[in-house]
C-alpha cells in the first residue's frame, strides 16, 4: 500500500514536472495549436469519414476539423477524463502491446483546459500538417497496396427479412493471383460499407479440399477454423484492425488453397434493408527470408451453458504448450453477456503471470492485443483463458438479449462465445534455424 | 482462482443460493419445481449421445419381474416366449444387431438454390418397438421399425446375477468414442449387447446462391429461442458426449463429459499421482457437467436444483477427489470451468464414490447415468479400468 502510494506520488510529481509542453495556462490552449495534434495522433484513426474497411472505422462522428470537433468538446473532455476514450480495455499488462491506446495525463489536462477555456479555435496558422491515412492513398487499404486480392466472385444479397445470419463462402485462390506457395505477412479484410457486418473470419483451406469448396457456401453453425484441412488466418470485427506481422514472421499459403469468408451479418429486418455484400481479402507477401511460421488458432470452450440471471459466470479453457512458443497476439472474443476476459500463463515452475486482463470487456470493441515484442512461453507452460458473463435481466435490458434461458455457444450476437484467439509460432529447433526465401 | 471482480448482484445471488441451500439442508429438501426438459410421456428413458448421435431406450416404469404370466414365462426361459418391453431410438449411424447405418446422403440443392425437401432427406433417427425374446439358442431383442416390414434381430449376451433387480431397467454405456453397450436387467437376469455409431458420408456441399439464408427474429421469439437452444446444444455435443436419463414426468438428469480424453493422454496418469485431499486436474477437458431438472439425494447429501439459477435446473461441475485410499465426487457451482481450474470457493457438496477396477482398459473418460426405477439411480464415471459410482434417490 505504502509502496503504491509512493509510486503514485512519484508519478504525480514527474507528471507535473514533465507536462509543460501542453498548456500550462488554460487561457493559452487552442484547438489548432494544442488539441488538434492530440486528435490527429489518438482520435482521427477512427473519428473520420468511414472508408470501406470496417477495421476500426466505426466511430459515429468525425473529428477532422474544428467545426466537427467543437460541438463534442464537453463530451470529449468527459470521455478522456474517464479514460473511456481512446478505447482500451486491458488493465494489465501495460506498455507491452503495440496498439495500446490512451492519452497521457498531460494530454488529458490539455483537453480539459481547452474545454474550460471555452474550446477556442485559435489561429489556423498553428494547424499541424494534416495526417494522411494509408487508405487515402492506397485505394482504401490501410496497410498499403496489397500484393493480391481475393474477392467473393459474386455479391451475396442479405435479404430484407434477415435479422442475423452467419454464412461461410469459399473461394479458391486462382493461379493468376498466387502461382506458387507463398508466405504472407499481412492481410486486410474489407466487407464493404454496409454497416451490418458483425465480424468476418477467414481460414485457409489446403489444396486437397479447395476445389470441392470453391463456389460453395454453408449457413454456419460453427464451421470454421478447426478442420484438419484448414488454418485460421484471422478475424476482424467491430473495433478490430488489420494484421501485419513483424519482420521474419509469416503465414504459409499453399498454391491452390481456398479461403473462407465467414461472415456474420446482424441488422434490423424490414423492407428496404437488403444489401449486397462482396467481401475481399488483401494479402501482402513476405519477400524477405521467413524465420517463423505463424499459427492463428484459439483456446475455446463450446460446451457451456450460462445460467439464467447469473451475474458473474465463468467459462474456462486451457492448453499445455508442447513446444517453446512465441506469442504475437491475443484476441478474446465473446458476445453481449461477456464482462471480463483473462489470459494467464502457469509456468512449468508453478509461477503464474497474467498475460492479458480485460476487466471491462466490451463486445463492441473487438481488440486484438499485439505484442511490441513477441512473448516467450517455454514448453510445458499452461495457458488458461477465462471469460466471465453477466446474464442478469438488468444487463439484458441494456444489451437486448434474453436473460431467462440457459445460453450456450452460438453464432448469433444474442448467443455467446468463449474464444481465446492467439497468434503464435512454435519454436522448433530445426524450423528456428531454417530461413525460407520467398524468392 | 477468483474471478476478477465480484459485483453486488453476484454476491447477492451467491448469498441467496447459500441461504437457500442452508434452508434446504435444515428441512426435507423442498425446491422450486423446474419445468421438465425431457419428454413427459410417462416412460423411463436412458440416453447416450456420442458424436452428437443419440441412442435412446424407453421403458414403461414399474415392469416387475413378478407381474403377469407373460413376464414370468419369458423370465423362466420358455423358448419362443417374448414380450414387448419398450422402444429403441437410434441415430441413422447406429449399427446394432441387424440394424445397419443408413448411408444414403441428401441430394445437393438444386441449381436454383432451392433447399432439398425435408421428406427427401434420410431420417436422422429411426424408432423401433423392442421385444425381449427367448430363443432356442439364447436371448435376443427383436426390433420392429415403425416402417412396416423392417424387423431386426439383436443377439444378447446373458448372465444370471446374484443381485436381484425387481423392475426392468435399461442403461447405455459408452465403451469407446463411437461405441457403446446396452445393458438390460430384470430379476436376476442381465443381458447386454454392443453397438457402434459408424461414420457417415459427408453431406454434399451447397452451391453458393445469393439471397438464401434463414430469417431470424429476436431473442424473445420462442421459435427463435428453440432454434438457438438446439444450435447451442449441437455445439455442446460437439465438445462433450452425454449420458442422460428422463423420468416419467419429463425430468431430465444428464452428465456430459469432454470427448476424447484417452488413457494415453497426459491427464490419465494423474489418477495415480493426485495427492490425498486433491482433485484430479484435467488439462485436456472441461470439468464433468451434471445437470438435473429434479433434486437428488446421494447418501445423505442433497443436490438441489436452482444452485446456479434459482427456479431453474441444477448445474454442477463434478471433480474426482482422492481421500485416503478412496475417492469422493466433489460437486461445484462452476460446471463450465476447465479441468485445471478447480476453485474450492465454489464447492457445493461432496459425496462418497465407490471405486472399482472394471471394464476396458482403453476406455476414454466417460460417464453413465443408470435408472433402476423411477425414483432411484446410479451415477458412474469411468476411465480406463477405473470406475467410480454413487447411488442417488429422486427427491420429490
Amino acid at each position: 500500500m505504502t509502496r503504491t502510494l509512493v509510486a503514485v506520488l512519484a508519478f504525480g510529481v514527474i507528471g507535473a514536472v514533465a507536462a509543460p509542453s501542453y498548456a500550462e495556462n488554460e487561457a493559452d490552449v487552442t484547438y489548432y495549436k494544442d488539441v488538434l495534434p492530440i486528435m490527429q495522433e489518438n482520435c482521427q484513426s477512427c473519428h473520420r469519414p468511414s472508408g470501406q474497411n470496417i477495421s476500426g472505422l466505426i466511430a459515429p462522428m468525425a473529428f477532422m476539423s474544428y467545426e466537427e470537433t467543437r460541438p463534442w468538446a464537453r463530451s470529449i473532455a468527459h470521455k478522456v477524463q474517464t479514460r473511456e476514450m481512446p478505447p482500451w480495455f486491458a488493465d494489465a499488462p501495460r506498455g507491452v502491446f503495440s496498439n495500446e491506446r490512451g492519452l497521457t495525463d498531460a494530454e488529458i489536462e490539455t483537453i480539459q483546459n481547452w474545454v474550460t477555456a471555452g474550446a477556442p479555435a485559435g489561429s489556423q496558422a498553428d494547424t499541424p500538417t494534416a495526417k494522411v491515412f494509408a487508405e487515402q492513398v492506397n485505394d482504401g487499404w490501410t496497410l498499403g497496396t496489397p500484393d493480391f486480392v481475393v474477392r467473393l466472385s459474386d455479391p451475396y444479397v442479405v435479404k430484407d427479412d434477415i435479422n442475423d445470419i452467419n454464412i461461410v463462402f469459399y473461394e479458391q485462390i486462382g493461379e493468376d493471383l498466387m502461382p506458387e506457395d507463398t508466405w504472407v505477412k499481412g492481410w486486410e479484410f474489407r466487407v464493404g460499407d454496409n454497416g451490418w457486418t458483425h465480424h468476418m473470419c477467414s481460414s485457409v483451406f489446403s489444396p486437397s479440399v479447395a476445389a470441392e469448396l470453391d463456389g460453395t457456401a454453408v449457413e454456419s453453425e460453427g464451421e470454421g477454423a478447426d478442420s484438419p484441412d484448414s488454418r485460421l488466418l484471422s478475424c476482424v470485427a467491430e473495433g478490430g484492425e488489420p494484421d501485419m506481422l513483424p519482420e521474419g514472421f509469416a503465414v504459409r499459403v499453399e498454391k491452390g488453397s481456398a479461403v473462407s469468408f465467414n461472415l456474420h451479418y446482424n441488422k434490423e429486418p424490414g423492407a428496404g434493408t437488403a444489401f449486397d455484400s462482396q467481401p475481399e481479402i488483401g494479402f501482402w507477401v513476405e519477400k524477405n527470408p521467413v524465420k517463423h511460421e505463424v499459427i492463428n488458432d484459439s483456446l475455446y470452450n463450446r460446451g457451456f451453458e450460462i445460467p439464467p440471471h447469473h451475474a458473474n459466470y465463468r467459462v474456462g479453457s486451457s492448453r499445455m504448450l508442447e513446444k517453446d512458443t512465441l506469442v504475437l497476439t491475443y484476441w478474446p472474443h465473446a458476445h453481449l453477456r461477456a464482462t471480463a476476459a483473462r489470459y494467464t500463463a502457469i509456468y512449468p515452475d508453478g509461477n503464474e503471470e497474467v498475460l492479458l486482463n480485460v476487466p471491462n470487456y466490451d463486445q463492441g470493441w473487438q481488440v486484438t492485443y499485439k505484442y511490441k515484442e513477441p512473448k516467450f512461453l517455454p514448453r510445458g507452460t499452461r495457458l488458461d483463458v477465462d471469460f466471465w458473463y453477466d446474464n442478469t435481466p438488468e444487463r439484458a435490458a441494456r444489451m437486448g438479449f434474453n436473460a431467462d434461458r440457459f445460453v450456450g455457444y452460438g453464432p448469433r450476437t444474442e448467443d455467446e462465445m468463449s474464444l481465446g484467439f492467439i497468434g503464435y509460432v512454435e519454436i522448433d529447433d530445426t524450423k528456428a534455424m531454417k530461413t525460407t526465401d520467398n524468392d | 482462482m477468483a474471478p476478477p471482480s465480484f459485483s453486488l448482484g453476484f454476491m447477492t445471488q451467491r448469498i441467496a443460493v447459500i441461504l437457500g441451500a442452508l434452508a434446504l439442508s435444515a428441512t426435507p429438501l423442498a425446491t422450486q419445481p423446474v419445468p421438465p426438459s425431457g419428454e413427459t410421456d410417462g416412460l423411463l428413458h436412458a440416453e447416450l449421445t456420442l458424436n452428437r448421435q443419440l441412442v435412446r431406450v424407453s421403458l414403461q416404469p414399474g415392469l416387475s419381474a413378478d407381474d403377469g404370466v407373460a413376464h414370468r414365462e419369458v423370465l423362466a426361459g420358455a423358448a419362443g416366449a417374448g414380450l414387448e418391453i419398450g422402444t429403441l431410438e437410434g441415430h441413422r449411424a447406429l449399427r446394432l444387431g441387424t440394424i445397419a447405418p443408413i448411408m444414403e446422403t441428401p441430394s445437393p440443392a438444386s441449381d436454383d438454390g432451392e433447399e432439398i425437401e425435408e421428406e427427401d432427406a434420410p431420417p436422422v433417427t429411426s424408432t423401433y418397438a423392442l421385444f425381449l425374446v427367448r430363443t432356442v439358442d439364447g436371448w435376443e431383442l427383436e426390433a420392429t421399425a415403425t416402417d412396416p416390414g423392417q424387423e431386426h434381430r439383436i443377439p444378447l449376451r446373458h448372465l444370471m446375477s446374484v443381485r436381484t433387480v425387481p423392475n426392468l431397467s435399461a442403461s447405455l454405456h459408452a465403451t469407446a468414442a463411437e461405441a457403446g453397450r446396452l445393458d438390460l436387467r430384470w430379476g436376476r437376469h442381465r443381458w447386454s449387447t454392443d453397438f457402434r455409431l459408424e461414420e457417415l458420408p459427408p453431406s454434399p456441399r451447397q452451391p453458393r446462391v445469393s439471397g438464401r439464408g434463414s430469417p431470424r427474429s429476436g431473442d424473445r421469439d420462442p421459435e427463435e429461442v428453440k432454434r438457438a437452444t438446439e444450435i447451442s446444444r449441437g455445439f455442446l455435443l460437439g465438445e462433450r458426449d452425454e449420458s442422460a436419463v428422463v423420468l416419467p414426468d419429463g425430468a431430465r438428469v444428464s452428465l456430459a463429459y469432454w470427448k476424447g480424453v484417452d488413457v494415453e493422454d497426459e491427464d490419465y496418469p494423474r489418477l495415480t499421482t493426485t495427492a490425498d485431499g486433491d482433485v484430479v486436474e484435467l488439462v485436456r477437458a472441461s470439468v464433468l457437467r451434471f445437470k438435473t431438472d429434479i433434486s437428488l439425494r446421494f447418501g445423505g447429501t442433497d443436490i438441489p436444483t436452482g444452485n446456479v439459477a434459482p427456479g431453474y435446473a441444477g448445474a454442477y461441475g463434478i471433480w474426482l477427489k482422492r481421500v485416503g485410499d478412496g475417492w469422493r465426487f466433489v460437486l461445484t457451482d462452476e460446471p463450465d470451468s476447465w479441468g485445471t481450474q478447480y476453485d474450492p470457493e465454489f464447492d457445493a457438496a461432496e459425496i462418497d464414490a465407490a471405486y472399482a477396477r472394471n471394464g476396458n482398459a482403453f476406455r476414454p473418460l466417460g460417464a453413465t447415468l443408470v435408472l433402476t426405477d423411477a425414483d432411484h439411480g446410479r451415477m458412474v464415471v469411468h476411465w480406463g479400468v477405473h470406475e467410480w459410482d454413487a447411488e442417488f434417490t429422486v427427491v420429490r
